[in-house]
């Protein structure tokens, strides 16, 4: 199986729709070799980094071969290295050939993709990120607080709830356009997804029929999987904080996605699978 | 009047999890023998603390007894946004922003009552 996402790729929601099915994530799933080929990637934006790495450490999980075709592009294929995607896929088993693509520091990236397994790494992680965002000095100690709480809040989310067979992971970037400066923040697990999370509530048994009606409730006020009459507010609060001005918010699990953009509108629906569940935020500064 | 300082007790910075909110609760359990009128922690120098820290803090509290209690929190690193008053809320408490800027938590009928100072 060879999977070719577009030239541009934004996130997973731009793949083509005939992968839906191939989940890595379900026993049937029987590929003797998955081939991710990235070779025409001209721009890779950072919640695609997300899936790049989910599906083939997924992959590898099931024991299937998985190479991973680096972008012919060597900005692209320099930034996929300084964020450290090639380091973890070919520690896991990802047959990747980047050879000639040297190492190098970016300035951008605050924190490169990490893994956490438990409450103490998320708790280490997020303080980490606190001390790379002040060496950062690009915005304002307030700025600094809502980056590394927000990544804690979704990296505790992702060790609680995920039941990723691979762990969850996340990364922050500094990111300058023409549209201003911003932190970009990522986290995703392979996991079971936000509707089988929230399914474990007898509560909401038979009440959300598709993932982005799960993403949808999820971000609600004190709806969880585990019915605790005090729980439901970490992913609620971080779409709290997202629905302000020139913030961005993307959700994606399984087959549904959420968007805030920038804008401020608010939109759920059908999409291209995610094997788990990614979020991502983008923060002006 | 004495505080429960949180960055001394725990060495952090950001208050994430709820298992590092519950390494207080030695320290918490002593404060609340102690007689004091209310329940005071001190965020200073933490310049973050997600939701799941404040309600594993606020469940602290609970579980000893001391809800009936105001519970002031000094320094707080962030405002008090929706999602923390989201966390109040689903623990029957109210919570304000004294002058200040200490938060203020308790029941409803507590906070509102003129009687009660809400400077901390």
């Amino acid at each position: 199986m060879i999977i070719t996402p577009r030239r541009q790729f934004f996130h997973a929601g731009y793949l083509p729709p005939r992968f839906d099915t191939y989940d890595p994530r379900r026993p049937d799933f029987n590929e003797a070799h998955v081939e991710v080929d990235l070779r025409a990637c001209r721009f890779i934006r950072p919640p695609a980094v997300l899936w790049c790495l989910m599906y083939p450490l997924l992959s590898r999980f099931r024991n299937h071969r998985c190479s991973l075709y680096v972008p012919e592009n060597l900005g692209v294929c320099l930034y996929l290295k300084s964020i450290g995607l090639f380091q973890i896929l070919k520690e896991s088993g990802v047959e990747i050939d980047d050879r000639g693509i040297e190492q190098r520091d970016d300035p951008q990236v605050v924190l490169p993709l990490t893994k956490f397994e438990t409450e103490s790494d998320v708790d280490d992680t997020a303080n980490d990120v606190y001390d790379a965002l002040g060496q950062f000095r690009q915005a304002s100690h307030n700025v600094y607080s809502v980056v590394s709480e927000t990544f804690g809040e979704l990296a505790y989310n992702a060790v609680q709830h995920s039941e990723s067979p691979v762990d969850g992971y996340g990364f922050i970037q500094f990111y300058e356009s023409r549209q201003g400066r911003r932190f970009v923040c990522g986290v995703a697990d392979g996991g079971i997804g936000i509707r089988r999370s929230l399914e474990r509530n007898p509560a909401l048994k038979g009440l959300i029929p598709y993932d982005w009606v799960a993403i949808e409730r999820a971000t609600g006020e004190g709806v969880s999987g585990t019915g605790d009459r005090t729980r439901g507010i970490g992913l609620y609060g971080v779409s709290e904080d997202m629905r302000r001005r020139e913030r961005q918010l993307i959700v994606h699990s399984g087959i549904g996605s959420l968007q805030f953009g920038e804008q401020m509108q608010s939109r759920a629906s059908k999409t291209r699978l995610f094997p788990g569940t990614a979020v991502y935020v983008s923060i002006p500064c | 009047m004495r505080e429960l300082n949180v960055y001394d007790l725990l060495g952090k910075k950001v208050l994430v999890t709820r298992s590092s909110a519950r390494t207080l609760s030695d320290a918490f359990a002593e404060w609340a023998g102690s007689g004091a009128s209310y329940t005071a922690f001190n965020l200073e120098h933490i310049m973050g603390i997600t939701p799941s820290f404040f309600d594993e803090m606020l469940l602290m509290v609970e579980e000893t007894g001391e809800s009936s209690r105001r519970i002031t929190i000094a320094n707080p690193p962030t405002e008090l946004s929706s999602k923390f008053q989201a966390v109040a809320r689903a623990h029957g408490l109210k919570a304000v922003v004294a002058d200040n800027g200490t938060w203020i938590v308790g029941r409803p009928d507590m906070i509102e009552d003129p009687a009660i100072p809400v400077q901390a």
